[in-house]
């Protein structure tokens, strides 16, 4: 079998696959006598009309109780698995960030007991999730809606900003045709400009992390921000061979091998208003999250027009090349010079500050680990 | 290091799995456990946990998702590990186990095994008779077995099993004298004009065949896809090693159909009288006749015969019965394998394979053997019923001839019978219908594939290694390869001084034995059992001390499947024999010889030595031929046998036997390693160390000299430096991700 995709236009097909998606299917006349629910579940990258010939997954399911009029099955895993090449890289100046592999198309097909074989429409699926009293939307046919409350709109006016990054939302094209639209035009970029900056005191950091809805989104710490090293090493002892020729003024008889140099960074966020406590919360919910870590350094109006030839600048072992790009007019003022880290987030607790309690004392220190060694060990 | 480890669904696409931060697969080393054939297949991993994340189960196919169809049928999955780039390992990961918390999947519990674990469970229940995939059958005849022990070495009718007949009898005492000498009741010296009904020649049912040993090594090699370099085959005592078919009944699988040979006549018989010889009747109501390509028969109802006496008389008040049988007479059927009894019997096989009658007996050694099949009119389709005969005996048999007779009676003048029928001249098709095969390995006595392997290997003391993981392939090693110069599974010395990391070291008593014992099993063959009472021990078996501890016994034991017997001279020839006949009481014939019992269960091992011409007087042999010709005619060599291999010295006791001096099987493959054992300053060390990469995976790139061929890295077979000390290796237990490893050695003296 395959499947027929559909344009993808509304919320209700947007699907966060970090949360449960519990698909329920019933039979045409929605009663009790369906008792074989087969469904096909196709999920594909790239192309919304080159969706593979065959599926996916295949799910095969006989009714559980008697007294059920339905057959559910829970598919976000399959979905999530599918997400798996997520790239964020940083770009400096006022250059977009290149962004990677948000999210991935999926579709159903069922047949319940000897129906027609039934195919919902084309949905997109992120590695966002859903707050506590969400429900799975609907698709549509015989699937049962659920209380949903939609693409909540995140808030960009209230919160803090530097006037050296050039800031960018990420939010969801409806308007793609058929043949246009893909695994990653349907997530567009458009520029924000900050209305409230503040100067970042402490180290100058951004935190680029995939938000509720899956899409990376930022926040501009304005805090402490320390950086610390762990190291795990082992000291074992040395035997020799023929040990009368041994000099122990010379020769170690210990050796010290080190095993991992974990590098933690802890970042303060600055102070904060109470509305901005609900993005300290995504970013502690954030299943992907990378540290920017600026040198300070700024396009300076001394480098308009100048043309930086086949100079190729290294972060961290991976290569960007700024061939032949002449520093324009609009980078002036952006940092130049930056770090991006790959972390983890090592924040496991949080607490709501408000106030009426904390009074101007509304901040946060994230810690977040370096996902690479001190030691370069890639292999 | 980095470990990768992949696996695959489909055996084609791999795909890395996530590991823990602190994963450990531990894979165990282990050198030989000769009491347990799974454990001898090492290496294998002790489980380790996998996480749950969302590659892993999408790599394993969503295992534990249960609503999700699933393409594979089991939980076992291609696997391949890589240390630092290279492949180390290749073999199988088991998931056993997919941990749930909180709905979603925490982690997975593995193991990872080499293809080769599964062996056992593959061998199962197979016994050394289901190894062939077709019959592997010689001709038992008289005439052909006469062949077979007059000239050694012979394939099979597949034209690839070597087999010979030796120069053993399974019921009697052979004895060589004078021919006049009549006080020797089973005297086979060559005398043509001997009783042919008497014992004074060698009979085809007291000999038996011998299969290649090898061959069977070689049948388990096909069977279970095994790629396995043995050194031991390029030994001369190994191909010279034969295994005796001394399995009499039930083991044959002789069946097949009656070869008709002469046509079939319209034939009066004799009626009631005895002499009243009724005319023939001009149209019979019963024809037969027979398609001689396919052997079918057909009897076909005429339904207007004449009566039998209608030439001479016109009252009709003859008529026929309603049934006409068919009578399937063998002449004088012997048994070639042994002097039982014959259990024959006939099926009536319509065309299209429906067994429409059958019928059996049992007859004596030499007797006929009569059958009466009946077929009612009603039997018949269309006055037609066509059939084959198909015979069947569970011992191979020869007869002098055969016939099928058509017969049906007729009633005339009231009750007075006269019987009809359609008759053949005699059939000479013993030979043509080939019932006297053997089928070599029906003919081994009851044995299973596992403990035939565990036997041989504890018969060699042959460990079992790995070569590298790309190719599958398994050395098998006796103690003796091992030590050979710069082979590549030749063990070399490694220094591992450097890689030890722990300050600590446990020295153990590796064994508390005081008594060990070395044999073969306890048959029930009649020299044995006479060994056994004259030296208290049994013939072939080897203990230390030589009287068993009566206090806190711990034996060290290693006992085999197979037997050997101990050789015997015949009387008054310069020949050994071996007796083929087990230790149980006689019976007496008339003329007071004494027959014995054969021995049908024991596994028999001996080497095959060649031919011995017998100097004058000639042993006798009783041919018959297929005409049913008998004659007693002289051999003018023989094949022997024995348990000590002539050429080579080799012997197949543990301990020394007859006029061994020096090749045993203890001294060959258990010496060294039982001295090491006793030596109170041998003891068990076990070291903590961390291997470097390069000694996690096989290099054959070896550049040491006089070394080329054997590989660099860790191998069961190596002897390990550390400091001063030289030992090796009992077990191994290495982390694959970080090289942590505890090695149980044992140190040289």
């Amino acid at each position: 079998m395959a499947v027929t995709p559909t344009i993808i236009n509304s919320e209700n097909q947007i699907y966060l696959a970090n949360s449960p998606i519990h698909i329920r299917l019933h039979n045409l006349a929605k009663d009790t006598s369906l008792q074989l629910a087969i469904m096909e579940l196709y999920v594909w990258i790239g192309n919304l009309d080159t969706p593979p010939t065959t599926a996916s997954f295949t799910y095969k399911s006989t009714k559980v109780s008697a007294n059920d009029n339905y057959i559910a099955f829970q598919i976000s895993e399959p979905i999530s698995s599918f997400i798996n090449s997520t790239k964020f890289v940083w770009n400096s100046g006022e250059n977009a960030p290149m962004i990677r592999g948000e999210g991935v198309f999926f579709q159903i097909k069922y047949q319940i007991d000897e129906e027609t074989p039934v195919e919902l429409p084309t949905c997109f699926a992120t590695n966002g999730y859903r707050f506590d009293f969400e429900q799975v939307g609907d698709i549509s046919g015989n699937i049962d809606g659920q209380p949903y409350l939609g693409l909540l709109p995140i808030n960009y006016s209230d919160r803090n900003f530097s006037e050296n990054i050039k800031y960018y939302k990420r939010e969801f094209d409806f308007t793609k045709t058929l043949g246009t639209c893909t695994s990653e035009n349907i997530i567009k970029s458009t520029a924000v400009t900050p209305t409230t900056t503040q100067c970042q005191k402490g180290g100058k950091y951004l935190v680029a992390y995939l938000n509720r809805h899956g899409l990376f989104d930022y926040f501009t710490p304005f805090g402490k921000a320390t950086k610390q090293i762990k190291v795990d090493a082992e000291t074992n002892i040395r035997l020799y061979r023929n040990p009368k020729s041994i000099n122990n003024s010379v020769v170690h008889s210990k050796k010290r091998s080190i095993d991992t140099t974990e590098q933690t960074y802890t970042i303060n966020t600055g102070y904060l208003t109470e509305t901005m406590v609900e993005q300290i919360e995504e970013v502690i919910y954030s299943p992907l999250v990378y540290l920017i870590n600026f040198s300070g350094a700024v396009y300076e109006t001394t480098q308009i027009g100048v043309t930086v030839d086949s100079t190729i600048i290294t972060v961290d072992s991976t290569l960007y090349t700024v061939d032949n790009t002449t520093i324009t007019a609009n980078d002036v003022g952006y940092y130049s010079d930056y770090k991006q880290i790959p972390v983890t987030n090592e924040n496991n607790d949080f607490m709501f500050k408000s106030r009426q309690f904390d009074k101007g004392k509304i901040n946060y220190d994230l810690v977040f680990k370096s996902t690479t060694d001190k030691i370069n060990n890639v292999r | 290091m980095t470990t990768e480890v992949y696996v695959s669904l489909n055996g084609i696409d791999y795909y890395r799995l996530d590991l823990m931060k602190s994963e450990t697969i531990l894979m165990k080393y282990i050198y030989k456990d000769t009491q347990d054939l799974s454990k001898i297949f090492s290496p294998y991993s002790q489980s380790f946990a996998l996480q749950g994340s969302l590659n892993n189960q999408k790599i394993l196919g969503f295992l534990g998702e249960t609503k999700i169809v699933k393409t594979k049928t089991n939980n076992v999955f291609d696997c391949k590990i890589y240390n630092n780039g290279l492949l180390a390992k290749k073999g199988l990961l088991k998931v056993t186990e997919a941990r749930y918390e909180n709905g979603k999947i925490e982690s997975y519990t593995a193991n990872f095994t080499t293809g080769l674990l599964s062996l056992k469970d593959r061998m199962g229940e197979d016994k050394i008779s289901d190894l062939p995939s077709v019959p592997i059958t010689i001709d038992w005849t008289n005439v052909s077995v006469k062949n077979y022990l007059q000239q050694g070495l012979f394939l099979d009718n597949s034209g690839k099993i070597n087999f010979i007949v030796p120069f053993i009898s399974n019921n009697r005492v052979w004895q060589v004298a004078d021919i006049n000498d009549a006080t020797k009741l089973d005297n086979i010296t060559y005398n043509p004009i001997a009783d042919l009904n008497g014992d004074n020649f060698i009979k085809i049912n007291e000999l038996s065949p011998a299969v290649q040993f090898r061959t069977i090594i070689d049948l388990i090699k096909q069977k279970y896809d095994l790629d396995i370099i043995m050194p031991l085959e390029n030994e001369t005592f190994y191909n010279d090693l034969y295994v005796y078919c001394n399995k009499l009944e039930g083991s044959f699988n002789n069946s097949v159909y009656y070869d008709v040979i002469n046509p079939f006549v319209y034939t009066r018989f004799l009626d009631t009288f005895g002499i009243f010889t009724p005319t023939p009747p001009a149209k019979p109501k019963y024809y037969l006749t027979t398609d001689f390509i396919n052997d079918i028969f057909n009897i076909n109802i005429d339904t207007s015969p004449t009566a039998p006496r209608a030439p001479f008389n016109n009252i009709n008040n003859d008529f026929y019965n309603e049934s006409c049988y068919i009578r399937v007479i063998f002449y004088n059927v012997i048994n070639t394998k042994s002097n039982e009894n014959i259990d024959l019997s006939i099926q009536v096989e319509l065309i299209g394979g429906v067994i429409f009658k059958e019928d059996s007996i049992n007859i004596v050694n030499g007797g006929n053997a009569e059958f009466n099949i009946s077929f009612l009119d009603s039997n018949f389709t269309a006055n037609q019923i066509k059939f084959k005969i198909k015979v069947l005996s569970s011992v191979p048999i020869t007869w002098s001839s055969s016939t099928v007779n058509l017969m049906y009676d007729v009633f005339y003048f009231g009750d007075i019978k006269g019987t009809f029928g359609f008759s053949s001249s005699l059939n000479n098709n013993s030979s043509t219908m080939s019932m006297s095969k053997i089928d070599l390995f029906k003919s081994l006595p009851d044995l299973k594939v596992v403990d035939f392997l565990t036997s041989f290997f504890k018969t060699f003391n042959i460990s079992i290694f790995e070569t590298s993981p790309d190719d599958g392939r398994l050395y098998w090693l006796t103690p003796k390869d091992i030590q050979a110069q710069n082979k590549e599974y030749s063990k070399t010395e490694v220094d591992y001084t450097d890689f030890v990391i722990s300050d600590k070291l446990n020295k153990q008593i590796a064994n508390d034995y005081n008594y060990y014992n070395f044999k073969h099993k306890t048959s029930k063959y009649k020299s044995n059992a006479d060994y056994l009472r004259l030296n208290a021990y049994e013939y072939g078996q080897l203990t230390y001390p030589t009287i068993k501890p009566t206090k806190d016994l711990s034996e060290f034991k290693v006992e085999t499947n197979f037997s050997i017997i101990q050789s015997s001279p015949v009387i008054g020839l310069n020949v050994n024999t071996l007796y083929g006949f087990t230790n149980e009481n006689p019976s007496a014939q008339q003329n007071n010889a004494l027959r014995y019992k054969p021995n049908t269960e024991d596994f028999t091992l001996f080497f095959y030595n060649g031919q011995i011409a017998p100097r004058t007087p000639y042993l006798g042999y009783l041919n018959i031929y297929p005409n049913g010709t008998k004659a007693i005619e002289p051999l003018n060599s023989i094949t022997i046998v024995g348990s000590i291999h002539n050429q080579s010295g080799f012997n197949l006791g543990f301990g020394l036997i007859e006029t061994a001096t020096n090749e045993s099987l203890y001294e060959n493959y258990y010496k060294d390693q039982t001295e090491r054992l006793l030596e109170p300053n041998t003891l068990q060390h076990t070291y903590t160390l961390e291997l470097p990469p390069s000694e996690l995976v096989l290099n054959y790139a070896n550049t040491n000299q006089g070394e080329s061929n054997i590989p660099s890295g860790f191998r069961l077979q190596n002897d390990i430096v550390i400091q001063e000390t030289r030992y090796s290796v009992i077990d191994a237990t290495i982390d694959q991700t970080t090289g942590k490893t505890t090695l149980n050695l044992l140190n040289y003296v």
